[in-house]
């Protein structure tokens, strides 16, 4: 078998395999050895590409507009939110500490996720490693998620390794007044909204740090 | 004394050799794109400023500046989308890393700008905007017709006369100033960042300023139109500006730690909240 | 994504947010927006290869979710069914601008008469020096019939009968068109390794 009968019926073994002359060839002929070699490598690194990009904040303004106008979602009413007698969300406060933590979770996950994605992009054909599993508890997982993210500060960009650390203890520290505050005074909306505000500065921290935007 | 002065031309001459020597080991490279409408535009940079402002016509230049042969600009460009990114090309200090960007895009472009250590500024834009400094200061002014987006970790922000779109600004130790911004959403939101306002709130949109130990400041002119509430939950409120008194609060006012009311036709909600910082609402 | 059960609050699970986004919640939209939009924006992203026509098409996905979410019963994972509905508005997209989702003639470009032979091929095997960053580049400059077929099956993780299904194409195309794109990836990841390799 030449390598140019080989080659034209790759397409169509390259990923079942073929018939014993077409494996034959593979085994003897570096050549085609090493194309399929390097269009199998391709193939693994595309799975590990990992959707990093986020749409800008305009397409979720959009998308809320729309499902107002056409009467999908309840009408919000953002002004004068205050002027509406306070009640108890229909979650909660532990749901409203929740929702803003998920915006946590979920970038601590991306972020362990990552961290593994780079230490296995060079190694050929390895799979990636799997994300971190929930098992941790919530402030486990924050407290080892801080330290990777500025271990990899400190890997990527030592010079910028104290800005983060300086102010991920502010955040901490507005989560740890929040929190309590929250405790403290349950159906108390602006305390839950100081909450999510924390929680919104602390999940912008971790995504600048962890983004692989930066050169 | 001949020989101490002496001594001291021989350090001028040497600094500035250095200073010379530092000067010419800097390039510069210009890209020129030609672009259509609402071009997007991203520029990625560590170690540098970054200053965009609108081109004349349909084109975006970028001027930038290297200051080693060390870091080298990749420059993309597909379509409608350009984008421009420093690449450090071994390990490199933040002096030899530097790239100093200036760039002119088409005013209705989307701008997408982010550096670790240096300013960035944006001006005269009519496209959405995005701004990330992780250690940098953000100065953005006269934008108009556009979502804009800040992001910085200790940087300042400055933004003045803007208007007719929204705005989101995120800082986490970063104080923030405003002069003339209004929009049919702004939010602000800092942990201890001092957040100052001067202007009248535009007479129809939705402001929230918000943060953790800061403080927030507000000067308005007598004519303006504002529902206003202000809470501090540990901290104090102050208030120097005539208010009718709302009939119905989400919440009891306390003395000092919290007021509400209205200003003429009460045309923007406003709403102050600081977690243990002092507000402040003076009149201009 | 696993098929674990997803939590977006502590006692809500991505099954309970679908139903109260079926009630019209506003929170449980955008909790569903928040834990998928990165996935359906780099799917629009990698296909079109324009983040404004991206956006737009993001957007679109998630209004038809929502106008459709009534009708998901449960039968696949709603991270599936989303998936599909997002291909098919990028497809259907591609198909207005009258753009060639998949050549249906076997050669865009001339094929080689005879196998290529490197010289010293030991030395230029890829293993272990492709990137993220210059693999992404790599995929955006892939002509757009390439680039759809590669980002369906390599990157998103669709079969040859499906994608053949969805394009309107047979089996036969589909796995020629993903071995032209992954041969064409092949020559630029060389190229930009080679041009690296001659600036140091």
């Amino acid at each position: 078998m030449t390598c140019a009968e080989f080659q034209k019926v790759l397409p169509y073994i390259i990923e079942t395999g073929g018939i014993a002359e077409q494996e034959e060839h593979l085994r003897t002929c570096s050549t085609c050895s090493d194309l399929v070699a390097d269009l199998k490598y391709i193939a693994e690194c595309a799975k590990l590409l990992v959707p990093m990009v986020e749409p800008s904040p305009r397409v979720w303004n959009e998308i809320s507009k729309s499902l107002e106008q056409e009467g999908l979602v309840r009408k919000a009413t953002p002004r004068g939110r205050l002027l509406e007698p306070t009640h108890a969300s229909r979650w909660g406060p532990a749901a409203w500490i929740g929702s803003a933590a998920i915006l946590l979770l979920i970038l601590g996950g991306l972020f362990i996720h990552r961290a593994h994605s780079n230490r296995t992009e060079d190694a050929s054909l390895t799979p990636a490693a799997q994300p971190a599993r929930s098992g941790l508890s919530f402030q486990g997982m924050n407290d080892s998620a801080d330290q990777q993210v500025l271990e990899q500060v400190q890997t990527n960009t030592p010079s910028l390794h104290d800005t983060y650390q300086t102010n991920l203890q502010r955040v901490n520290s507005y989560i740890a007044d929040a929190s309590k505050s929250v405790e403290q005074n349950p159906d108390d909306a602006d305390a839950q909204q100081h909450l999510r505000d924390a929680y919104e500065q602390k999940a912008m921290l971790y995504d600048m740090a962890t983004t692989r935007s930066l050169p | 004394m001949t020989f101490r002065r002496n001594a001291t031309k021989l350090v001028v001459l040497a600094f500035a050799g250095m200073a010379f020597l530092t000067a010419s080991a800097q390039t510069r490279k210009e890209f020129r794109y030609t672009v259509g409408p609402k071009a997007a535009v991203v520029v990625v940079n560590r170690f540098g400023p970054i200053t965009v402002r609108p081109s004349s016509n349909n084109q975006v230049i970028a001027t930038a500046t290297l200051h080693s042969n060390k870091v080298e600009v990749d420059e993309t460009h597909n379509g409608n989308r350009v984008e421009l990114r420093s690449h450090l090309l071994q390990n490199v200090n933040p002096q030899e890393g530097q790239i100093d960007y200036d760039v002119q895009v088409p005013a209705d472009a989307m701008v997408n700008v982010r550096t670790a250590t240096g300013s960035l500024s944006a001006q005269g834009l009519q496209g959405d905007v995005v701004l990330v400094a992780d250690a940098g200061t953000v100065d953005a002014r006269n934008l108009s017709n556009a979502s804009v987006h800040i992001k910085t970790l200790n940087g300042p922000i400055t933004l003045a006369n803007i208007s007719n779109g929204q705005l989101d600004v995120t800082s986490v130790g970063g104080d923030v100033n405003m002069n003339g911004v209004t929009g049919s959403r702004v939010n602000v939101n800092t942990a201890s960042g001092k957040i100052v306002y001067v202007g009248d709130f535009g007479g129809d949109g939705d402001y929230t300023l918000s943060n953790h130990s800061g403080d927030i400041d507000v000067t308005l002119p007598q004519n303006a139109s504002v529902d206003i509430t202000a809470r501090s939950v540990t901290g104090s409120v102050q208030n120097d500006f005539p208010l009718s008194q709302k009939s119905h609060t989400s919440f009891a006012p306390t003395q000092g730690r919290s007021f509400a009311g209205t200003s003429n036709s009460a045309g923007s909600s406003v709403q102050l909240r600081s977690f243990s910082g002092k507000i402040r609402l003076k009149k201009q | 994504m696993t098929q674990a059960k997803k939590t977006l609050v502590p006692g809500l699970s991505e099954a309970e947010a679908i139903d109260r986004a079926k009630r019209g919640d506003a929170e449980s939209f955008e909790a569903l927006y928040g834990l998928h939009k990165r996935r359906v924006y780099s799917l629009c992203l990698r296909m079109t290869g324009n983040t404004a026509e991206a956006e737009d098409l993001t957007q679109e996905a998630f209004l038809q979710l929502y106008r459709k979410i009534a009708t998901f019963r449960g039968e696949s994972a709603f991270s599936t069914w989303l998936h599909r509905l997002a291909v098919n508005v990028v497809l259907m997209h591609l198909r207005k601008k009258g753009l060639p989702e998949v050549s249906l003639e076997e050669s865009m470009e001339p094929q080689e008469d005879g196998p290529k032979k490197d010289i010293g091929a030991r030395d230029n095997v890829l293993a272990g020096s492709i990137d993220r960053v210059n693999l992404e580049r790599a995929i955006e400059s892939l002509p757009p019939g390439y680039r759809i077929i590669f980002v369906l099956h390599d990157i998103e993780g669709y079969e040859h009968n499906e994608i053949a299904e969805m394009m309107g194409c047979s089996i036969g195309n589909s796995k020629s068109q993903l071995h032209k794109a992954r041969m064409k990836l092949r020559d630029l990841l060389k190229m930009t390794r080679a041009e690296k390799a001659s600036r140091q």
